[in-house]
């Protein structure tokens, strides 16, 4: 028996399984199929048969099923695509409330994260402070802008060469150049002298002498007394308040007497604000340069030519130009001598303590150093950071997937995971500063600096901090936030397994990277040891050892013999010697000694040192041909006789130079050369040996060296003093030991050598932990091919050996990478002393010894830990 | 017999021409074509839904489920403005296409 509607449900369902049929039009076609068969019922079919014709009439279910698909398509082409709006405020919370969750449910991972950042960004925070600082230099003077350095530009040989301002600069280039609006000079004499008020007697090294203008010229400014007169008076005195303060009390210093090196009386004239550490010159008294000359250091000559240590400025009126003024200064050389030899340039002051303008080499090179390696370790931070994020990307995958159903855009997701990055970057950023202000005080006793991190009342630092998080923000969040976010969601909900998302390729690039840079820095800080450790035991061509010095002002120098004679009565004392400079301080670089036969062309600089007949015992040189100063003519100064050195010898041009006579124009004398001593040399950082010449002059015996018997040092300094203070009384006896001046010069060197030793260990260190990190990872991920393994008879050793052998690779590849590029980097370095240490492979073997050795400790743990786990555990742990 | 082509071409003005004359359904629509085109247009029922479809999407008719006086409900069409607007253009060019061909067609008479 027919049933119309079983028919018709057998119908709609057959329609049903046509996908782009929808339930509206199925109900359309049941209507029509009703009406229909209701129509032909009225005809006079039979209800079978009308269904079987309606049916027929209506159609194919396909046929519709593929019209209808063709509108679905259109309509959807149709659409306009869904648009998230921009912001979402609601999703930040829930952002900040899933990375609070993983936060907590990853703690290792995220404890190594902001470990790393935080250390990274510890060390970005002290060097900017440090870089600020260094930039800060003598920018407190109002004028440094208009004022200038001049030095004189010497061609020698065929160099260039450039020296100190010589005194007599700045007061001609003020008469001959309108631009130049006044000048100035300090010298640099570092010479205690005793000053002395009442029963007040103190020793001050730390005492200018300069011309009066300095105190209108630079902003060094007065809280009592008036800059324009101060110094007009050339016996008077500027005193720091500091200083006055140890002299007078609460009395007010102005007008008050001290007396200097218990001979000379100078007024009080001006009290100044102790000057700021950021300054380079640093100075607690200023007393007037024609003083100075006249009475303390008698040989310099205020308007002479030749290097004595000045520091010579010139204040250009506004709005002229330096360049200009060089330009000019050249020609008018130029024309006025025919040549330019000896050419004076002006140099900004501003740029002084960058660049060192007066011995080349100035903190500059350090602060790009120290930018370089701030730079290296926050990267190192955010390579670990870019690795622990990418490797877990498994744990994420899932919720990734869901937000992109959910209807998450790439953009979206991209979003959140700089939004966690900002997240971790924050609060490494907040705690490294607190980290910063803990080492502040290590640091400054480092760099011997005075840095305050106060960062709301130091805009500057603040915003360099905030653009720095920034960039590692960028640089941190990027490659999680591309890579997670390219998942197909499909993939991430269906197949959830951490194979999936191996990739691990870019990762071992990172950890490789990470590694180059860590060896780089151990490399380098090998280095730069070497270099100092080359330096300070090199044979200088003199022994300086148990030497010791002071200066011979006072009594000592006028009776310098009688002194002599008691000093050499102390049993600890095997020689005494005097000199006019010790070995390692400065030169003179005079170019106006004359001989016969002397090519006009030549100008060597030259130096000149006067030396008792003791010198050469007393210092070890050796000498080479000819006689040294006859000891019996000690008393009268053997005048009329000199010595070189081979060096000079050579310049000499003479086989044989002794018996060549040499005049010195200034004082029209000749000498007659009498001998030649070994070559020795003052300094590492010198250019070489130099021609010298030793005279014997006792007026200026400025030092007096006495060469101590090693094994009864602190006995024999005790009674040297007490003689010492016998024959000078109301002087103080300072001494100093030969050896540890020497290496105080290599302060820059050592501080660097401490900089890239701690940024070693940090880059180390910083690594390493990101390697923990990973490791635990793979360990993890590991878990149960390891428990496979032991359960078919593994050992312990052979699945850590295993695990470890891929990292080990890494390391040793980062290896293969960083050595040539330190290489040529430290080559580069040394290239800038004339002795240097050869560059032996033992410096990377070590740098390379030591990471894999990190690397291996680091990751042994680990590895060990899984390996070890009972195998029952690892295979259940599903 | 009328071409499919032609079919396809003068389907969407002939529903749009009846429903100017008031709201209806699918099978109304059908058995009015026949009416009026004597039995020559001929159309495979069931295909005009996904046709009212598509001409919905476009913005031409209007559709709302009704309950029908005999109790069975059916999906009413209606044409909208724009619909009205697409009808006078269609009917102007088949009125065109027609002068043409009523043109040719007398010439062909005349030979």
């Amino acid at each position: 028996m027919f049933d119309l509607e079983k028919s018709i449900g057998a119908w709609k369902r057959n329609l049903r399984k046509q996908e782009t049929l929808e339930d509206g039009i199925i109900g359309d076609l049941e209507a029509h199929l009703r009406d229909a068969v209701d129509a032909l019922k009225r005809d006079g079919l039979p209800e079978e048969e009308a269904f079987r014709q309606a049916v027929a009439r209506v159609g194919g279910a396909e046929n519709i099923a593929s019209e209808c698909g063709k509108v679905r398509e259109y309509r959807l082409d149709l659409r306009s695509p869904l648009r998230a709006s921009r912001f979402m405020p609601a999703l930040l919370g829930n952002y900040f409330k899933i990375g609070l969750r993983k936060f907590r449910r990853q703690k290792g991972y995220s404890l190594i994260n902001i470990a790393g950042l935080t250390v990274g960004m510890t060390c970005v925070v002290l060097l900017l402070s440090w870089i600020q600082d260094e930039l800060s230099y003598d920018k407190f003077h109002e004028k440094i802008n208009d004022i200038y350095l001049v030095s004189a530009h010497i061609k020698k040989e065929k160099d260039q060469l450039q020296m100190p301002s010589v005194p007599g600069l700045g007061s001609l280039l003020e008469e001959l150049f309108p631009e130049v609006e006044e000048s100035a000079r300090f010298l640099a004499g570092n010479i205690p002298l005793i000053l002395s008020y009442k029963d007040r007697t103190f020793s001050e090294r730390r005492v200018f002498p300069g011309d009066p203008e300095a105190l209108e010229m630079f902003t060094f400014p007065l809280t009592a007394g008036d800059p324009k007169t101060a110094l007009k008076d050339p016996d008077s005195l500027v005193l720091s308040e500091r200083v006055a303060k140890k002299y007078f009390g609460n009395e007010d210093p102005i007008g008050k007497v001290i007396t200097v090196d218990n001979l000379y009386p100078l007024k009080v004239t001006g009290i100044m604000k102790d000057i700021p550490r950021n300054s380079t010159f640093r100075f607690d008294i200023l007393m007037p340069l024609e003083f100075y000359a006249r009475n303390i250091h008698k040989e310099v000559d205020l308007n002479g030519f030749t290097n004595q240590n000045f520091f010579v400025f010139v204040q250009l009126r506004k709005g002229s130009s330096w360049d200009d003024l060089n330009r000019k200064i050249k020609e008018f050389v130029v024309a006025t001598y025919g040549n330019d030899d000896y050419v004076p340039v002006l140099r900004p002051f501003a740029r002084f303590h960058l660049y060192r303008l007066g011995d080349g080499g100035g903190s500059f090179e350090q602060i790009r150093l120290v930018g370089f390696l701030g730079a290296f370790i926050l990267l190192i931070a955010c390579i670990n950071f870019m690795n622990l994020t990418t490797a877990r990307a498994g744990n994420r995958s899932k919720e990734i997937g869901v937000r992109k159903v959910i209807g998450a855009f790439r953009k979206d997701i991209i979003k959140q995971f700089y939004y966690e990055t900002f997240l971790f970057v924050l609060i490494s950023t907040v705690l490294a500063v607190f980290l910063a202000k803990l080492c502040l005080p290590v640091l400054n006793t480092l760099f011997q600096k005075d840095l305050t991190l106060d960062l709301l009342r130091n805009p500057p630092l603040l915003g360099f901090l905030i653009g720095i998080s920034l960039a590692t923000i960028l640089t941190a969040g990027s490659y999680p936030a591309l890579f997670m976010s390219s998942f197909k969601p499909i993939r991430m909900i269906k197949t959830f397994a951490g194979s999936s998302f191996e990739r691990a390729g870019f990762r071992k690039v990172l950890v490789v990277v990470q590694f180059s840079l860590a060896i780089g820095l151990i490399a380098g800080a090998a280095g730069v040891y070497r270099q100092l450790q080359y330096v300070q035991t090199m044979d200088m061509g003199y022994n300086m050892e148990n030497l010791v010095f002071f200066s011979s002002r006072g009594r000592l120098l006028a009776g310098y013999e009688t002194a002599k004679s008691e000093f050499l009565q102390i049993p600890g004392v095997r020689e005494v010697s005097a000199a006019s400079a010790y070995p390692t301080g400065g030169r003179s670089n005079d170019v106006s000694w004359q001989w016969e036969g002397k090519d006009p062309e030549l100008k060597p600089l030259m130096t000149d040192m006067s030396v008792d007949s003791d010198f050469l015992e007393a210092f070890e040189i050796p000498l080479v041909e000819g006689r040294f100063f006859r000891k019996e003519h000690d008393h009268s100064g053997n005048a009329g006789e000199i010595l070189v050195n081979e060096r000079m010898a050579g310049i000499l041009g003479r086989q044989d130079p002794i018996g060549m006579r040499l005049s010195w124009p200034y004082t029209g004398r000749s000498y007659t050369v009498i001998g030649v001593i070994k070559d020795y040399l003052p300094n590492p950082s010198w250019r070489g040996e130099e021609p010298l010449i030793l005279h014997q002059t006792p007026e200026s015996y400025n030092y007096i060296f006495l060469k101590l018997d090693p094994e009864s040092i602190p006995q024999t300094l005790a009674q040297v003093q007490s003689v010492f203070e016998r024959l000078n009384p109301g002087f103080p006896f300072e001494h100093q030991f030969l050896d540890a001046a020497y290496e105080s010069q290599f302060d820059s060197v050592r501080r660097t050598r401490s900089l890239f030793t701690y940024l070693a260990a940090l880059a180390v260190f910083i690594s390493c932990l990101g390697l923990f990190g990973l490791a635990s990872y793979n360990a993890e991920q590991k878990t149960k091919e390891i428990g496979i393994r032991k359960v078919l008879g593994s050992s312990v050793s052979a699945i850590v050996i295993d695990l470890s052998k891929d990292l080990a690779r890494l390391v040793l590849l980062a290896n293969v990478m960083a050595w040539p590029v330190a290489w040529y980097l430290l080559q580069r370095w040394l290239q800038s002393f004339l002795y240097r240490t050869r560059m032996r492979l033992d410096i990377f073997i070590i740098a390379g010894a030591l990471t894999v050795f990190m690397a291996l400790l680091t990751v042994c743990y680990q590895f060990m830990k899984a390996a070890t786990a009972k195998p029952v555990d690892s295979l259940r742990y599903e | 017999m009328i071409s499919r082509t032609l079919m396809a071409a003068s389907t969407r003005p002939i529903i749009l021409a009846i429903l100017s004359k008031g709201e209806d359904y699918g099978y109304s629509l059908i058995q009015k074509v026949k009416e009026f085109s004597a039995g020559h247009i001929d159309w495979t029922e069931g295909m005009i839904y996904p046709v009212l479809q598509r001409m919905e999407v476009d913005g031409l008719i209007s559709s709302k489920w009704r309950m029908s006086a005999d109790e069975r409900p059916r999906r009413y069409f209606r044409i909208t403005e724009r619909g009205r607007a697409e009808l006078a253009s269609e009917m102007t060019a088949w009125g065109n296409v027609w002068k043409a061909l009523n043109h040719f067609a007398k010439a062909l008479r005349a030979e």
